[in-house]
């Protein structure tokens, strides 16, 4: 324990020098615009701005690209508290108290509390990641491949199962992803799979391409003419923002509530951001003494589902950074990033490369103390920036896009893959699947073969390995428990389809 | 179109796609090495993979199929969507300028340079919104390229000349 906090000391060492500092306050303020603007959520933000990090040193890199995922959750709670606009899932339903706050007047303090809310619930989460981390590191040193295979096979399908829509589109998207892992030169044998003869495809197809195509070209086909026209708003002072002694008060348990609920699913891989803010609000709900008054601006509905996001967001760094396996399309690809820089994440990230791992806890706290004291006064800035018509903004992010693909290699072929993996994101979108799967398929699917093809060989073609491994085969009985609980509750949504509409909640975009 | 025919038909589409890829992959894997379970070669996973995906996309038709006739999906009915207002139906403007913006960046990118390519692709994608002017379009584009040259070309070094053959 001393350790960890010897080591954190030098952490913040590393986060606070000039050269980082500036990165990380660069990628906060980024996702906290990007994550503002209507439309555009942490996926788009470090989708658009990974390529601007290839050029860079891996722990600046890091720090950037982790300060546009957290400030861009900052930014999508304004949109929903002042709009009623979730510019982003995850944030649906803290429009649903947030918003009425605005219209009674209290829209300034509902963000302030949001505020407070989210770094409270952040610290929460390093403290954790802190803690937990080096513990599952050590587990993790006696992961073989087929325990890394099995953990893998439960990440991808919680991942698949257990965001919003059908399980089945969401399995049909993960083995989509994996099959785009398997384009390129296969590494064992230097065959070329899929490449269809294209030499800029021998090494796979860019995770900028999948990523900008399917968050940002198919986002824009889907919205573009469809877009909600943004009135004018009242400006937001910031001496507004202050909470009354009162409001803290109410604020608080459900604060604590739903910091704890973004925690526990943080720690369970695959679980998305929407479905944790879903589950705090129904918790508060659920414990309240006044269900009934929730959607007309409790205190309690906004301020449990914003914590859950933030120290959702921490937890999920555990398992990406000490395991190697992101729970998460974000953190898929944050994983991406970091692989692109040559650097595998996993157990032995925390010895060989301490100081990407305790920069980046150090720069949490640091980028979240930035996005504070950024918010307050920027406020109005936000404000303004809510109310750039759709019609001009579309444009300039299909140009972002575009010239972003073909930074990463130089090479126009990428900015023709991000159309194709547009076209195709758009279509499986207008056809009620959900594509974030595609991404942690993409990023997973070549770690999930090697290993694999590795457990096999060391069990001489044996599938018995994945069960005789206590590890392994503890993680499989999850799976199975995991899969039967989604078999049980379809059906009996079938057999009783009024009373289990009315029971579960369905979580359509 | 009511709500569940519609969501049917979305159904069989999907699960016809995924049959058809699934099987494509699976037989265009069929030409690498398969190699046993032992020793798998580059094909066996790919190969499983599309079997898989045909599998997945079988189940669907199969599980649309079955379905009875259902009621809209509930849960929290009053969530307010990004994306609700505005035109319905096939947009083919939009998708068609947007598509084209793409490819406009791309053939000029290679042919023309970046100051081309930047104002071709700016100013095709904003014809994509319908309350957009020719007029509009071209003074963002504008915008975004005097943008795009500060902030590519001379912040970051990005390869590209300005404009072919004359910088």
């Amino acid at each position: 324990m001393w350790q960890s906090i010897l080591d954190l000391g030098y952490g913040f060492g590393l986060a606070l020098e000039p050269h980082n500092l500036f990165w990380c306050f660069v990628g906060v303020l980024a996702g906290n615009l990007i994550g503002v603007l209507p439309g555009t959520g942490a996926l788009t933000a470090i989708s658009m701005l990974l390529p601007l990090t290839f050029a860079m040193h891996p722990v600046p890199a890091i720090l950037m690209l982790a300060g546009i995922f957290y400030g861009s959750q900052y930014g999508g709670a304004i949109g929903a508290i002042l709009l009623n606009l979730p510019s982003h899932p995850p944030h649906a339903v803290t429009c649903l108290d947030g918003y009425p706050m605005t219209r009674a007047g209290k829209g300034g303090t509902a963000l302030g509390l949001t505020m407070i809310a989210s770094f409270f619930a952040a610290s929460f989460g390093i403290i954790v990641m802190i803690f937990a981390s080096p513990l599952l590191v050590e587990m993790a040193f006696k992961f073989g491949p087929a325990e890394l295979f099995s953990i893998m096979l439960l990440g991808l399908i919680a991942g698949s199962t257990m965001s919003r829509g059908s399980p089945l589109k969401g399995i049909a998207m993960t083995v989509m992803g994996l099959l785009l892992g398997c384009v390129g030169t296969d590494v064992q044998t230097g065959q070329q799979r899929f490449t269809f003869d294209l030499p800029e495809l021998a090494d796979g197809v860019e995770l900028v391409s999948i990523a900008m195509g399917v968050f940002g070209i198919a986002d824009f086909l889907k919205h573009v003419n469809r877009m909600k026209h943004v009135g004018n708003l009242q400006p937001v002072k910031f001496r507004d923002m202050r909470p009354s002694l009162a409001e803290m008060r109410q604020a608080f348990w459900p604060m604590v509530r739903g910091t704890l609920v973004g925690t526990i699913f943080g720690a369970m891989p695959g679980t998305g951001p929407t479905i944790t803010t879903f589950i705090a609000y129904a918790v508060e709900q659920k414990i309240s003494k006044t269900p009934h008054k929730f959607g007309t601006g409790m205190i309690a509905g906004v301020a449990a589902p914003e914590a859950a996001s933030h120290s959702k967001t921490q937890v999920d760094f555990i398992p990406t950074m000490s395991l190697g396996i992101p729970g998460d399309a974000v953190m898929a690809l944050l994983l991406g990033a970091l692989l692109i820089h040559g650097i595998q994440p996993g157990p032995r990230l925390l010895s060989e490369h301490p100081d990407i791992f305790w920069g980046l806890i150090a720069s949490f706290w640091v980028g979240n103390v930035l996005l504070m004291v950024l918010n307050v006064p920027m406020i109005g800035v936000w404000v303004k920036l809510l109310q750039v018509p759709y019609r001009f903004l579309f444009p300039a992010a299909v140009f972002f896009i575009a010239i972003g693909a073909y930074t990463v290699n130089n090479e126009i072929f990428a900015v023709y893959e991000v159309l194709v993996f547009g076209l195709l994101g758009w279509l499986f979108m207008a056809l009620d699947f959900p594509i974030a799967p595609i991404l942690l398929g993409y990023v997973l699917g070549p770690m999930v073969e090697e290993n694999f093809r590795r457990a096999m060989l060391l069990s001489r073609g044996h599938f018995g390995i994945f069960v005789e491994r206590p590890i392994s085969a503890t993680i499989l009985g999850i799976i199975a428990l995991l899969l039967a609980a989604q078999l049980f509750f379809s059906l009996r949504a079938r057999l009783r389809p009024r009373q289990a509409a009315a029971g579960t909640l369905s979580f359509q975009e | 179109m009511n709500f569940s025919t519609k969501n049917r038909f979305k159904d069989y589409c999907g699960g016809l796609i995924l049959c058809g890829l699934g099987t494509a992959a699976a037989l265009q894997a069929q030409s690498y090495h398969l190699g046993t379970l032992n020793r798998m070669g580059p094909g066996f996973v790919p190969m499983a993979l599309g079997i898989l995906l045909a599998g997945v996309g079988l189940v669907l038709l199969a599980a649309t199929a079955l379905r009875r006739e259902e009621a809209a999906p509930s849960g929290l009915p009053a969530l307010p969507g990004a994306a609700e207002e505005g035109h319905h139906g096939p947009d083919w403007r939009g998708w068609g300028c947007i598509c084209a913006g793409v490819i406009a960046f791309a053939v000029l990118a290679e042919h023309a340079g970046l100051i081309p390519a930047t104002l071709g692709c700016v100013a095709i994608t904003a014809m994509g919104d319908r309350e957009n002017t020719w007029r509009d379009a071209i003074l963002l584009a504008i915008g975004i390229a005097i943008m795009a040259v500060a902030v590519f070309w001379w912040g970051l070094g990005v390869l590209m000349p300005l404009v072919k053959g004359i910088y």
